[in-house]
């Protein structure tokens, strides 16, 4: 029976309820925090945001937050909002104070939704301004008003407080982790320099910006000191490292990009352009690109994003009038980074043998590589390590999410796998012993070792990971100190040469359970023998 | 601006108050951390359980397993290596082909253990018969020094239903007259191999008190230059 559609159907959603209803549309997937780009981060992301935003115009230069369980507290102590619009900024959707362009100039705060989201995704909410030795505060629960305090005198420092729990029902069983909101906090320190966060009474502050980022976010030593640039409105920091593939932070007033857009693909493009003019040189952009780590952050009038979480940036222009993103990054790069070489000679030529070095390798192999890929060509109609499956991450088919590849350690362990698994998801690629310590080599191993190639040819990932043949790779070894060795041989082998592998979270380790405890009515299995002593007594000593 | 910076300290109370709790923040255990982890296991294991020998009795853990499962079946006939093999398994959770391959060394040192078959030339390299084809007993010199019930501490084997020993207590200087190689993680040791005679004279001098010098002496024969010995201590260096 086909239900009638009649204009009883078509509905208008007061604003909280359509949040609630649809909150993919304002705080991207919801989660339980265990993820970074998880619903309860953005949360605070958005709350902070209108404090930075503050910040930015030159008012409070500190953050106060604060997490206790489930509660969040934000302080900031800028301008305070309007008191008269304290209900309506947190509740009435599509109120700002920042579609006029003159209180806020380039902020992210644009569309007048994320306080509202949140007010409306949280089970308890509360809004406090102090301005003018004035406080107004109001109290919502979902979205609803519950109490409506009038404006009264208050002796505390002009600001915004904003409390908020968010709300169980929505977040399901959801818990704050501590790196996540690190992580995001240390972004926003690097990208307002001067600015000081507290949080749970640890600081966050930065002296150097990206610079600073980058410092942090490299293991390895860099092979020359960290660029550190910065113009009107753009700031980069550029270096090279030993590892493979290429790193990119991006950024756009102040918000984290992980997904790029056009201002990280100007970047990409114009950073090869301006170093081969530099050196007045045809390299190709690769070898210039190769094992770089760089950020760059860029303030944009009005900034276009593809959707309310804000992860990549669409804007085309600088600004409503302004040039081309990618002509204002080119010029800014090629003035700047074109003089601070010329500055610089030391790093100019450090950079220079880096490039010439990538070069170089990338010559050697490709002699390597044709009689690999005629190894390899064989391997694809018949790789002998392998026990394919029968979807790929590729093909059309909704299980493309499961699928994985199993790397087990010899062939007595692949067969169990092997007899086990899903025939249409789960493929299983057998290593022989122990792999080759990769750490420190080059690429060239990938193709001269033939383990390594076959298993580069079953995840087909020579020509970068998009063609990637499976969702998940996963380290099946053995639960002994042996297995664990090989563990570590194979990460060290992703980190090196796929790196991108590891960092979209393609790689996982398989934990098998190592005990079974069970009697006639139930099987425990147990991971340590803390829980095998624990298994034991539930299930009675009747051995 | 300039109220801000004396403003610093004068923030709300609830904000300053309790610095330093994190409670209700889960620490996350990442992967560096498992990384780290797993290494030390294994660095460990390779140290104590494999590669390098104890300094009591100057044997590997499998060179002791084998010996002392020898010494379990033990009835002063010959057995064939496949069998000995078959019962250290029972104190050895690793494969046969390593066991072979210990045993088999263990063999051509010519002192612990009675051969029988092809055994393997030390001299050009040959490899060992198969396990299937070949016979070994231990030495009377072997069940003289290696044994002695009443004083070896024991423990349980790997899946509880075995005893096994902490450490042979053997009578006679063994790492010495042996010489070992190994290699484990961040850690090798390298041991020659001394000649038997001399390690008897020098063993009842230093029980007599004397002070004794030896130096290494290999069983293929050879020159060495022991100019940089530094008495066998880490360190010195030889040229053979």
């Amino acid at each position: 029976m086909s239900a009638e559609y009649t204009e009883d159907n078509i509905k208008t959603l007061s604003w909280s309820e359509h949040i609630r209803l649809r909150p993919g549309m304002y705080i991207g997937k919801l989660g339980d925090g265990n993820a970074a780009d998880d619903g309860i981060y953005i949360l605070i992301k958005e709350v902070i945001d209108n404090s930075i935003d503050e910040f930015v115009m030159g008012n409070g230069r500190t953050i106060d937050l604060s997490i206790r369980g489930t509660e969040v507290k934000v302080r900031d102590y800028g301008r305070g909002i309007p008191l008269g619009k304290v209900v309506d900024a947190v509740s009435k959707m599509n109120t700002g104070g920042k579609y006029d362009s003159k209180a806020f100039k380039k902020s992210v705060g644009l569309n007048g939704v994320g306080t509202k989201a949140v007010n409306a995704l949280s089970s308890y909410f509360k809004v406090e301004s102090v301005r003018d030795d004035k406080i107004k505060a109001a109290e919502f629960c979902r979205g609803q008003i519950t109490e409506d305090h009038d404006i009264d005198s208050s002796s505390t420092r002009k600001g915004t407080r904003i409390t908020f729990i968010p709300d169980e029902q929505i977040f399901k069983n959801y818990s704050f982790k501590l790196e996540y909101v690190d992580k995001m906090l240390w972004n926003y320190a690097y990208l307002n320099r001067g600015l000081c966060i507290n949080f749970n009474g640890e600081r966050y502050e930065s002296e150097n910006g990206l610079k600073d980022l980058l410092d942090r976010n490299i293991d390895e030593e860099p092979l020359y000191p960290i660029i550190h640039l910065e113009g009107d409105d753009i700031e980069v920091a550029i270096t090279h490292t030993q590892s493979y593939g290429e790193d990119y932070y991006s950024f756009v007033n102040g918000q984290y990009t992980p997904q790029g857009g056009t201002h990280q693909i100007a970047f990409r493009e114009t950073i090869a352009k301006v170093i081969r003019d530099h050196y007045g040189k045809s390299f190709e952009a690769q070898d210039i690109r190769a094992s770089i780590t760089a950020a760059i952050s860029v303030k944009v009038m009005e900034p276009v994003f593809e959707s309310q979480t804000k992860t990549k940036l669409g804007s085309q222009d600088v600004g409503p009038d302004g040039p081309s993103m990618r002509s204002f990054v080119n010029d800014f790069l090629s003035r700047s980074l074109d003089n601070y070489l010329h500055k610089n000679p030391e790093i100019a030529s450090a950079l220079l043998r880096k490039i010439t070095q990538s070069e170089r390798e990338r010559k050697e192999m490709a002699g390597v590589k044709k009689l690999a890929r005629d190894r390899a060509k064989k391997a694809s109609v018949h790789n002998k390590k392998l026990r394919d499956c029968r979807v790929h991450l590729g093909d059309k088919d909704d299980r493309i999410a499961d699928t994985s590849i199993f790397i087990c350690e010899g062939d007595s362990a692949s067969g169990s796998i092997t007899k086990i698994r899903d025939v249409n998801t789960q493929a299983v690629f057998s290593l022989k012993g122990k792999p080759l310590n990769t750490y420190g080599l080059t690429k060239k191993i990938v193709y001269e070792n033939e383990e390594f190639n076959l298993l580069q040819a079953a995840l087909n990932i020579e020509d970068g990971i998009e063609n990637l043949r499976y969702n998940k790779v996963i380290i099946a070894t053995d639960a002994d100190v042996d297995g664990m060795h090989i563990r570590l041989l194979l990460i060290t082998f992703f980190l090196q040469f796929f790196p991108e592998i590891v960092k979209q979270g393609h790689l996982f380790v398989l934990q098998t359970p190592l005990f079974r405890v069970r009697n006639k009515k139930e099987t425990i299995y147990c991971f340590s023998e803390e829980e095998r002593q624990a298994a034991l007594i539930r299930v009675g000593k009747n051995k | 601006m300039a109220d801000e910076h004396e403003n610093i300290e004068e923030r709300d109370e609830e904000f300053s108050q309790h610095e330093d709790q994190q409670e209700g923040l889960e620490q996350v255990i990442h992967v560096s951390g498992m990384y780290k982890e797993w290494f030390l296991d294994y660095a460990s294991y390779v140290i104590l359980e494999r590669a390098v020998p104890h300094m009591h009795d100057g044997l590997k853990p499998v060179q002791r397993r084998i010996l002392h499962s020898m010494k379990e079946m033990d009835d002063g006939r010959y057995h064939k290596v496949a069998n000995i093999i078959g019962n250290t398994m029972k104190y050895h959770p690793h494969g046969d082909a390593s066991i072979g391959d210990a045993l088999v060394q263990v063999g051509q040192r010519e002192l612990l253990i009675d051969c029988q078959g092809n055994w393997g030339n030390i001299l050009t390299g040959d490899r060992a018969a198969a396990p299937r084809y070949i016979e070994a007993r231990l030495t009377k010199f072997a069940l003289e020094v290696l044994f002695n019930a009443k004083t070896t501490n024991w423990q349980l084997s790997y899946d509880g239903r075995n005893r096994e020993p902490l450490t042979l207590p053997v009578k006679f200087p063994l790492l010495l007259a042996s010489g070992v190689e190994g290699i484990a993680v961040g850690l090798a040791c390298k041991l020659l191999p001394h000649n038997f005679v001399e390690l008897i004279d020098a063993s009842i001098s230093n029980l007599k008190g004397k002070k004794v010098k030896i130096y290494p002496d290999f069983p293929t024969g050879g020159l060495a230059d022991f100019e940089e010995y530094n008495d066998g201590l880490r360190g010195g260096r030889i040229k053979v």
